[in-house]
């Protein structure tokens, strides 16, 4: 479906984003828009963010040169490294941002959704610090293969809800923190994990991770006096992707790619490659890219990565797919687990399962010739994933 | 004349419509056309047929449950509508759809939109496209002579609810709580008085039929003034889902009986 109007842009991306939700969240959503936009010019606002960026996630992240990776591959490869900033990804920039908005409004009830629990770790961290209630929804099977981030969670003062409807994964922890959020849209106040949900959801989060690529086009600057041929990240949602390629989508000379989660590979019925295999679809208040049934129900994805492993995609990704500025592609589960093993290795590194496919696209790719400059946005740390890489390891020993 | 126009302008005043919701296929596909036969002979004004969903961000439990026994069972729009070209053999009261978007525009608003009106559809509930993504769907809807009926909530402003209503055809559907489907009266407060005073002082053009945790008439009762017509969902559904096989005829009776005033 179109926007309705040329002029009829507000929250769209292209043909994609919009606000299909429910007519009782809209009145939230506009007061919510109206907050934000005030707060983006508020320098006041900013100072704080930035404050609690340097002083509580550890910004700005390294730029780390990657020398044997980058000698195994011919390639010059920088990792921006996500991976270290406070509970272990880019997640909090954004959980962070949010809360602080959402103290700013005057609201004290945060819920989130999370699917490997890492959205969910960020909220209930910017929750305890500033002094917010928080509920967490997690599909039930998540809650059982990631125990531990349950823990950490209620260790900081956060209910976790187990999610018993659907899929019991992240698509059903969405919905049903949006029907939470349809019941108590007085006064709870909703922190979306990635750039997917209504307007202006896709937007904001994406500008709370901007840091990334803002950061490292100063470091890269800095460091090589000029800018990359290329930038890679993982696409699931694409929170980390937005924020990492929003401040270079002006610079027609770096290329971007984004990569997707294949599973089983992308021709099988087990993927989570929304953006190669979808069509376009309303999930969760937005029109974008969707992994859909020939009856336009939503299909069940699938990914060795948790934090991959959803059936839709951010709009503005959608819009960037269309108009050709970012290249998206897809790794199996096995392409991720072998380039983790290779960077870990290599590098000293071990990234997260989600980060992993990232890094596969440099077994693949053949459009950055030799000696190019290229930048991997190491969004994740792989501790959360050890109790899978040591199972996939293990299976795959059995095998050979 | 669409049937929901027709339905009422032909009402007596002063009584209420009544809107009986089934999540289309169910109990079963083979039971469905008589389990709307006997909410026709119980005396139901208007049918709303539940297209399911995979992701209903709108239901409670039961219509989520409803739902995934539908698609359980292969319902999709094209069963549904060939469905409602069964019942039309048989009646004439107005049918009304009620689904999420997507499965919608996968199908093609305009050949649904055209096939509705085709086998006898007379209205469509859309929960989650709101007054902001309403406009190409509309201007389709309405061009095949099926309304697109529009949903107030206890949140909507004032000049929201005047657009609604000057938009939307066929029935203004009130939802009474701040909340999804499923729930109870004991969530109505003094506030939902306050609201349905403000709904009928602002809507012009349309009948006002009010839903969300209606399970008998004693519910409505105190809201009568105030309304054309009240919408029963979760709590129909949950006898059809809960009642033993054998069951389910009594059960569906004597719930339809205490939905008469």
């Amino acid at each position: 479906m179109q926007p309705a109007t040329k002029s009829r842009v507000k929250g769209y991306f292209g043909d994609y984003g919009g606000q299909f939700v429910p007519e009782t969240l809209i009145p939230a959503l506009e007061t919510l828009s109206d907050a934000y936009d005030a707060l983006e010019n508020d320098p006041e606002f900013h100072h704080q963010l930035d404050q609690a960026l340097h002083h509580f996630v550890g910004r700005a992240t390294p730029l780390s040169f990657a020398p044997r990776l980058s000698k195994h591959y011919g390639l010059k490869i920088y990792l921006k490294r996500e991976d270290l900033c406070h509970t272990g990804a880019h997640k909090i920039n954004n959980a962070i941002g949010q809360a602080l908005l959402a103290k700013k409004m005057g609201k004290t009830k945060i819920i989130a959704e999370t699917g490997a629990g890492q959205h969910g770790v960020a909220t209930a961290t910017a929750c305890a610090k500033y002094g917010l209630e928080c509920i967490v929804y997690m599909g039930e099977e998540d809650v059982k293969r990631q125990r531990l981030n349950v823990e950490r969670m209620q260790l900081m003062g956060a209910e976790v809800r187990p999610v018993t409807s659907g899929t019991r994964t992240l698509k059903d922890a969405t919905s049903e923190a949006i029907r939470h959020w349809v019941t108590h849209v007085e006064d709870c106040f909703y922190i979306i994990g990635s750039v997917v949900g209504p307007h202006p959801y896709p937007l904001m989060t994406r500008n709370f991770h901007r840091v990334i690529g803002l950061e490292t086009r100063e470091q890269v600057l800095a460091i090589e006096g000029r800018l990359p041929d290329a930038l890679v990240a993982c696409v699931g949602g694409g929170s980390n992707a937005a924020g990492f390629f929003h401040p270079f989508i002006d610079d027609k000379d770096v290329a971007m790619f984004g990569v997707e989660a294949a599973g089983f590979g992308v021709e099988r019925q087990k993927t989570a490659a929304t953006l190669s295999k979808g069509k376009p679809g309303v999930l969760h208040g937005s029109l974008s890219y969707l992994l859909q049934d020939q009856n336009g129900q939503v299909d069940l994805a699938h990914s060795i990565s948790a934090g991959l492993d959803y059936p839709g995609v951010g709009p503005e990704h959608s819009y960037w797919k269309d108009e050709g500025r970012v290249n998206y592609s897809a790794a199996t589960d096995q392409e991720a687990m072998r380039a983790l093993e290779t960077c870990a290795a290599m590098e000293g590194v071990i990234p997260a399962l989600e980060t992993a496919h990232a890094f596969a696209w440099l077994d693949k790719q053949q459009a950055i010739k030799d000696g190019g400059l290229v930048v991997i946005n190491c969004s994740g740390r792989g501790d959360k994933d050890m109790e899978m890489i040591t199972e996939c390891r293990a299976t795959t020993r059995g095998i050979a | 004349m669409n049937r929901l126009t027709q339905f009422f302008k032909q009402q007596p005043s002063g009584e209420l419509a009544k809107t009986l919701y089934i999540t289309a296929g169910l109990p079963s596909l083979d039971r469905f056309q008589s389990t709307l036969d006997t909410l026709v002979s119980s005396g139901a004004s208007i049918l709303e047929i539940g297209m399911p969903f995979s992701d209903p961000l709108a239901d409670g439990p039961t219509i989520q449950k409803a739902n995934e026994l539908a698609l359980h069972q292969g319902v999709n729009i094209a069963w549904i509508l060939e469905s409602v070209q069964t019942f039309r053999l048989r009646h004439e009261t107005p049918v009304v759809l009620m689904g999420y978007i997507n499965p919608v525009l996968h199908y093609g608003i305009e050949p649904f939109a055209k096939e509705c009106a085709k086998v006898g559809v007379d209205g469509v509930i859309l929960p989650d496209v709101p007054l902001e993504e309403m406009e190409r769907v509309r201007e389709i809807f309405h061009k095949h002579d099926v309304a697109l009926i529009g949903l107030l909530t206890p949140t909507s402003t004032n000049e929201r609810i005047q657009q609604l209503d000057r938009l939307c055809r066929g029935f203004l559907y009130i939802v009474m709580v701040t909340g999804v489907t499923g729930g109870d009266a004991s969530q109505y407060t003094s506030k939902t008085r306050e609201f349905l005073e403000r709904v009928r002082g602002l809507v012009k053009h349309n009948p006002v039929m009010a839903g969300f945790g209606i399970q008998q008439h004693s519910d409505i009762e105190p809201y009568k003034d105030l309304l054309d017509g009240f919408i029963v969902g979760s709590a129909l559904l949950r006898i059809l889902l809960d009642s033993e096989d054998g069951d389910v005829d009594n059960a569906l009776d004597t719930f339809l009986y205490h939905l008469q005033s």
